[in-house]
């Protein structure tokens, strides 16, 4: 199976796209959630649909401090597929459902091979795979405002954050008409980069040191949720409150788990 | 006719009362077969599955048959490779139920994917790495294995026999048997393997991850072990259970005890390695990833409780019981180890599944439960019904034990 | 050879095919077939097929006008974004807007005119033709009512401002009883008590909002929405500090720099505890106050007076706040300047009373925010247009300043604040027998469900839409959503419907579509030759006295331009009156004496104090993009429709499980929640969620009158609901 994921030797260095989530800002107000929606075709629930069958492949979670009131901090953080470079559910797909495309470093999601096993959703520590319990149906004449980039996806597949795959190949059709291989650091952006009204999310080649991501990952308040399972993930998170990089990741051993709620 | 059927030399119910018995199991079939139809026609919402809990009882399901189902081919080795003849007597049956559970298992799979109609992509196009390909490949094959361990017994029907070509390649087919139950072997070993693999190279999942031996994740063995120890306790179960049901003496005591001493080697064996391996777990594999004990074990209501119960009530003292000569020697000694050892293999298969999916590995995310929906449990039944209904024929019509013969003249 | 060819050799070709065709490509090609088109039912959708184009509009969902521009395919719209460095929003768009393309398409949607019915709990529709209703209406303004049966013909506007408001106004003018009121819902309305501070009506003021390094807030949603969202956002962006006073742990509360969550009810004591600590420990800069009103000294003394008893230590016993705290919060606000107050308000639980108002606006002249170059800056009107300023116009009323029982027909336009209205608020005032309620709304959501016939308006993105300024700019702003869409065959903009009614009734008609009106008052802006167009095609700014023609400057607008007027450098004289100017000091402290005695409540059979809350743009009736099931019912991330939130403890009290179902009891009736625990919540109070209704996302074949929290709220005489006593009863 490997050739298909292996790069011709064109001695092309090709970009390692990843972002970075600065937790510092975000304010919760759900705009990447619905940009998402909106840019991938996500169906809107059906009326039995509940917050673990739902399909949010950017999902905003509630995370608290742990302490009752009137000590209640809360962070938001917004969760969707971490990219990893050791991918978790890639090696378990039976059907080569998911690949790890070397000409972006993005994990893929191919719909029309997947059947639906839902090994790989057990194997993501991130819960951010998700599979279609319904149909995807639309409210009549909706459908016109489907983005025509993306197919909506059918029932019984999983599917999941693929960093709007239907932008790049946009931006790479156009780079190529006026006549580049290379992508502008601006060119190529997620729906929920471009939405997030605080600039919470910035996007970017991460091997090229000139980028803006580049810089930010550089800095001592970067971490990577659940970075110990040794899944490398292309998307950092950033804070400098030490109680939002406690309950948010897993760097301290514990041995009482502070209980927190989603 | 149906009394033209029945295996030479033996007594079996009146018609009429044998398809009275089977009604009730008609007709979880038939409830089954439309939870099938819902879950065909309008997806899987019908199943309380959800994103975190994407294996639900389906899956647990089927790890646990298939553990069961171990018997089968474990039994085909020890008689046809290791030459252990006492087991001649059981070999049917525990064919038969090897072919139940893989054929149970296989259509509860069907089900259980959202897709059915590409699961055959694996077989063409697999992904090598896969624990689930490595899967769907031995499983396949075996059932196929089984399916043609099944054929000489239907052909050992009164009625069949009679066709000379049919002697004949029952002939020939028995002549290869030792040949497929080296293949069966070899095959199962690596799904019972794989299956345990299946969850052991989840690197994404502390509670599940475990250090690799050889190539493979460690519960890869345990899985191979656990199950070919519980394996002959389902057999010996069901002989017994059987010969209740039809009031039958069907195989002498000894071959039953001799199955019993099996297990409980085995199963020493097996809670010997799972001991090391849960301590390794415990103190390395997990902790290295920022996962303590308490991690695993702080939720309510799986807490320590469950591994000590899996290791010491189901693994140890059963295996006790019936490597002890004397226990073993009294049936109600002999049931309960081989009730305990397959109640543990099936606690193995529920800690695994469910358990790992309910515990929460994001910091932030909660603690699930899950409680399957009538579809599921209606589609569990079903199988469960499929199995007692093919089992019930088998035995009215083909010589399952070909002991009893013998033990009813005397 | 002679053997002849039997049935049992074509069994065995047969036999012998069906298996040797298990190893040609055949039954594996035919399942992927079958795979492959069984993914192809009609309801499956396909995406359009065209030319990608963009073009710019404004949002219209709510009356911030964030400026858009929409991907196309062909004509139809397929996304929207925000216009990157928009100098009126900064380029954002909330979760709404991102769905305003939907709303077209929204189930609930009417396509004909209609007439309700009332069914115990139900309603159902039947078409009617709109002369119907016009005719309606004409008997029930013929018919001579006694004054004592109520005989107002109102028009309910929650967005003041816009070119068809003043349509209304002129229309209503002409009429007997015409009345053109608000619901005083809005955040609009929170400003009240700043004009009532400054003694002026008719100079608006805004906010700069960029220039706060603090910004204390009473209960505004600062950064869920709040004015224009883009803004807030931005200012976060660049490390404006937040002080949030707030009950609820809301979203708002739980990123701001602070949470001070006061006992409900108890903000406006708090206000004058800050007032207390600003004045007794000399923070404030009494030179320069001085220096900004005439009456200043006189006012001061009176007003530290009044507020004497608002110690720290009498404040932190009412609001739970710690006295330290107090105090540390006062000096903050001096010495991490500047500093702005705002005086908010849940968009659930509705406005703080003028009063409360006063009281929380005071500390921004106390800290000396008010006037040209500080933080709450005066603004120019935008003017009406030609067609309005020579007209007579009916005054603006707040509907809770009716009589009760008065008005016999009320025509409700939906376009909506995006905050809560209770039903009572408005059904209190319609006349007891048979009053005609007539909704201009294009769905079969929220008020209009309670509506007797309803005439179905454009949405967003159908008709041509002015957006006059968001409460909160500091200049006078001006923009046109220009439409995307042709509306369908049988909708009726407001305004022709009023024409038609004009018409029949024999009165004078408006000149020329909704549209020409809208023109003309750009006409009158472009006149002026003040402020700056902003282009977002080429993202320029042009100064309005740089564009040629008026046709040019509309044509601008219409293609998603946004005007901005000048800072205005000298405000109105305006003299200060901290009690506001319809208040004596006599009057105000007993008002106060009243908010004060609100909280606890030591009422027995009601010991919890109810709050609702929502999210600005879902809590009111208007449908909603169905996508929006991605932050509620898929994720759980804002809390849906009658949960109640409640401490543990609390819960413990009444013995009660978490995700129980289980009824709030209020003196106005009782209520299904379900229940859940959060021990962020303040112990004794449950806040009940006002979310989406199901009609309101995705359309229900059964349209039912749900009842939701707003319906057990005690409604007070001022129009405010913020907070009930209430108890949990059990099923």
């Amino acid at each position: 199976m490997n050739n298909r994921n292996k790069v011709t030797q064109d001695n092309q260095k090709h970009p390692r796209y990843g972002m970075v989530v600065d937790l510092d800002k975000c304010t919760g107000c759900g705009t990447c959630s619905l940009a998402c929606a909106v840019e991938n075709n996500q169906q809107p629930a059906t009326p039995d649909m509940t917050n673990r069958t739902g399909n949010t492949w950017m999902r905003m979670y509630k995370v608290h401090n742990g302490k009752p009131f009137p000590d209640s901090r809360a962070v938001f953080v917004p969760m969707f597929c971490q990219q990893c470079d050791d991918t978790p559910c890639l090696y378990v797909c039976p059907q080569n459902a998911v690949e790890l495309d070397p000409m972006t470093g993005i994990v893929a999601q191919i719909p029309e091979r997947c059947f639906g096993c839902r090994y790989c959703m057990a194997a993501c520590p991130y819960e951010s795979r998700y599979f279609n319990w319904w149909d995807p149906v639309w409210p009549e004449g909706m459908e016109k405002t489907l983005n025509p980039d993306v197919s909506p996806r059918m029932r019984g597949v999983v599917e999941k954050c693929n960093f709007c795959h239907g932008r790049w190949q946009r931006a790479r059709a156009k780079a190529a008409s006026e006549g580049r291989r290379e992508l502008r650091e601006d060119e190529y952006i997620p729906a929920c980069v471009e939405c997030c009204p605080t600039e919470a999310l910035t996007f970017g080649n991460l091997d090229d040191p000139k980028s803006k991501i580049a810089k930010l990952v550089d800095d001592p308040n970067i971490f990577k949720i659940l970075g110990r399972l040794g899944t490398k993930p292309k998307v950092y998170y950033r804070t400098t409150r030490s109680w939002v990089r406690n309950a948010v990741d897993r760097n301290i051993y514990s041995e009482t788990k502070e209980t927190v709620h989603g | 006719m149906d009394k033209k059927l029945i295996v030479r030399g033996v007594t079996r119910m009146e018609f009429k009362k044998f398809i009275t018995y089977l009604i009730p199991w008609f007709i979880l079939l038939g409830i089954g077969l439309y939870a099938m139809y819902l879950v065909f026609r309008y997806g899987l919402n019908h199943t309380n599955m959800d994103n975190r809990f994407a294996f639900g009882l389906w899956i647990y399901f089927d790890l646990a048959i298939i553990a069961l189902g171990a018997g089968a081919f474990f039994t085909g080795l020890l008689l046809y490779v290791f030459k252990r003849h006492e087991f001649k007597s059981v070999i049917n049956s525990a064919v038969v139920i090897g072919f139940i559970c893989y054929s149970g298992a296989i259509a509860a799979l069907v089900v259980d994917v959202g897709q059915p109609l590409r699961a055959w992509f694996t077989l063409y196009r697999p992904n090598a790495h896969s624990m689930l390909a490595e899967v769907t490949f031995c499983l396949s094959l075996y059932l196929t294995v089984l399916a043609v361990e099944y054929v000489p017994i239907v052909m050992k029907n009164r009625k069949l026999k009679q066709l000379p070509s049919f002697l004949v390649f029952e002939f020939k087919l028995h002549k290869v048997m030792p040949l497929l139950a080296g293949v069966g072997a070899l095959l199962s070993f690596f799904h019972q393997g794989s299956l345990g693999g299946m969850f052991g190279v989840l690197n994404g999942q502390p509670f599940a991850f475990r250090e690799t031996v050889l190539v493979f994740p460690s519960t890869f063995f345990l899985f191979v072990l656990s199950a070919i120890a519980a394996g002959p306790s389902f057999i010996l179960l069901t002989t017994w259970l059987v010969s209740k049901i039809s009031g039958k003496r069907l195989v002498t005591k000894d071959v039953l005890m001799s199955l019993g001493k099996i297990s409980g080697i085995l199963l020493i064996i097996y809670v010997f390695f799972k001991s090391i391996d849960s301590l390794v777990w415990l103190n390395k594999t997990s902790p290295a990833v920022g996962f303590s004990a308490a991690d695993h074990y702080g939720f309510a209501p799986f807490g320590i409780w469950i591994l000590s119960l899996e290791i010491i009530l189901l693994g140890l003292v059963p295996g006790l019981i019936l490597i002890n000569k004397k226990l073993r020697a009294r049936t109600s000694w002999l049931l309960t180890g081989a009730v305990l050892a397959c109640a543990g293999v099936a606690l193995n298969r529920f800690v695994t599944t469910i358990q790992t999916l309910s515990l929460p590995t994001l910091p932030f995310a909660d603690f699930l439960t899950y409680t399957p929906t009538w579809e599921e449990t209606a589609i569990f039944l079903m199988v469960i019904a499929y199995g007692v209904i093919l089992y019930s024929f088998s035995f009215r019509y083909l010589p399952l034990f070909p002991q009893e013969r013998e033990l009813h003249t005397k | 050879m002679s053997k002849r060819f039997n049935r049992r050799d074509v069994m065995k070709i047969v036999g012998g095919g069906i298996a040797g065709m298990v190893f040609t490509p055949i039954p594996w090609k035919l399942i992927d077939d079958l795979s492959i088109w069984t993914q192809n039912w009609s309801w499956i959708p396909v995406p359009l097929k065209g030319d990608i184009n963009y073009k710019y509009s404004i949002c219209t969902i709510c009356s911030a006008g964030c400026p858009v521009r929409a991907r196309n395919v062909g004509t139809q719209p397929v996304s929207l974004w925000g216009i990157k460095n928009h100098p009126v929003n900064n380029g954002a768009l909330c979760p709404l807007g991102f769905g305003g393309h939907h709303l077209a398409f929204h189930p609930a949607r009417l396509r004909h005119p209609v007439k309700i019915v009332h069914e115990k709990n139900k309603i159902s529709t039947e078409k009617v033709s709109c002369a119907d209703i016009i005719s309606l209406i004409r008997k029930n303004i013929e018919s001579k009512q006694t004054p004592q049966t109520g005989n107002l013909i109102a028009m309910l506007d929650d967005r003041p401002g816009r070119t068809v408001s003043y349509a209304y106004r002129a229309f209503l003018a002409q009429i007997p009883n015409g009345t053109y009121i608000t619901t005083g819902t809005d955040e609009t309305d929170s400003m009240q008590g700043l004009y009532e501070i400054l003694g002026t009506e008719n100079q608006e003021y805004g906010f700069n909002i960029e220039k706060a390094r603090t910004i204390v807030s009473f209960g505004a949603p600062l950064l869920e929405g709040w004015g224009i969202p883009g803004r807030m956002m931005h200012a976060r962006k660049n490390g404006c500090r937040i002080l949030q006073v707030e009950t609820r742990f809301s979203h708002t509360a739980s990123v701001a720099d602070r949470w001070l969550p006061v006992k409900p009810g108890t903000e406006a004591v708090f206000a004058l505890g800050l007032a207390n600590v600003l004045i007794n420990e000399n923070l404030i800069d009494t030179d320069k106050l001085s220096y900004q009103s005439a009456n200043f000294d006189k006012e001061l003394k009176n007003y530290k007076e009044c507020i004497a008893g608002y110690t720290p230590a009498y404040v932190a016993g009412r609001t739970g706040i710690k006295e330290e705290l107090i105090r540390e919060i006062a000096r903050e606000m001096t010495t991490e300047t500047p500093s702005l107050v705002i005086c908010g308000r849940e968009p659930a639980a509705g406005p703080f009373s003028r009063e409360e108002q006063i009281a929380i606006w005071g500390l921004n002249f106390l800290l000396g925010n008010i006037g040209p170059g500080n933080l709450i800056v005066p603004r120019r009107s935008v003017p009406a247009g030609a067609s309005f300023s020579e007209t007579k116009l009916a005054s603006v009323k707040k509907i809770s300043d009716l009589p009760d029982h008065s008005i016999r027909v009320l025509m409700i336009d939906e376009a909506e604040s995006g905050h809560a209205i209770p039903w009572q608020l408005i059904e209190r005032k319609l006349v007891a027998d048979n009053p005609l309620v007539i909704s201009m709304s294009p769905y079969l959501a929220g008020m209009t469900k309670r509506a007797d016939y309803v005439i179905p308006a454009p949405t967003q993105y159908e008709s041509c839409q002015d957006i006059p300024p968001s409460f909160d700019s500091q200049t006078a702003t001006y923009a046109v959503s220009a439409p995307f869409y042709t509306p369908p065959e049988n909708v009726i903009q407001p305004t022709e419907f009023l024409n038609r009614l004009a018409e029949d009734i024999g009165i004078e008609k408006t000149n020329g579509s909704y549209t020409d009106m809208i023109k003309e008052r750009t006409a009158e802006i472009y006149e002026k030759k003040r402020g700056w167009i902003y282009i977002p095609h080429n993202g320029r700014l042009i100064e309005t006295a740089d564009v040629f023609t008026g046709q040019q400057f509309w044509s601008h607008l219409n293609n998603g331009g946004y005007w901005i007027d000048e800072p205005l450098e000298q405000a109105d004289n305006y003299s200060i009156s901290l009690f506001g100017i319809s208040h004596d000091r006599g009057s105000f402290e007993k008002a106060l004496r009243q908010i004060d005695k609100s909280y606890p409540s030591e009422n027995t059979t009601y010991p919890l104090a109810l709050v609702p809350f929502g999210w600005r743009g879902v809590v009111d009736s208007g449908p909603v993009t169905p996508l929006i099931t991605k932050l509620y019912q898929e994720t759980e991330f804002r809390k849906g429709t009658n949960r109640a939130l409640i401490h543990p403890e609390t819960g413990g009290f009444s013995r009660l499980r978490d995700g129980a179902q289980t009824t709030i009891v209020t003196d106005s009736g009782e209520l299904q929640v379900r229940i859940e625990f959060n021990d962020s919540v303040m112990p004794g109070v449950v806040h009940v969620a006002l979310g989406p209704d199901q009609d309101s996302i995705t359309g229900v074949k059964e349209v039912r009158i749900k009842e939701n929290i707003l319906s057990v709220c005690s409604l007070k005489d001022n129009g405010t609901w913020r907070m009930t006593p209430a108890r949990i009863g059990t099923v």
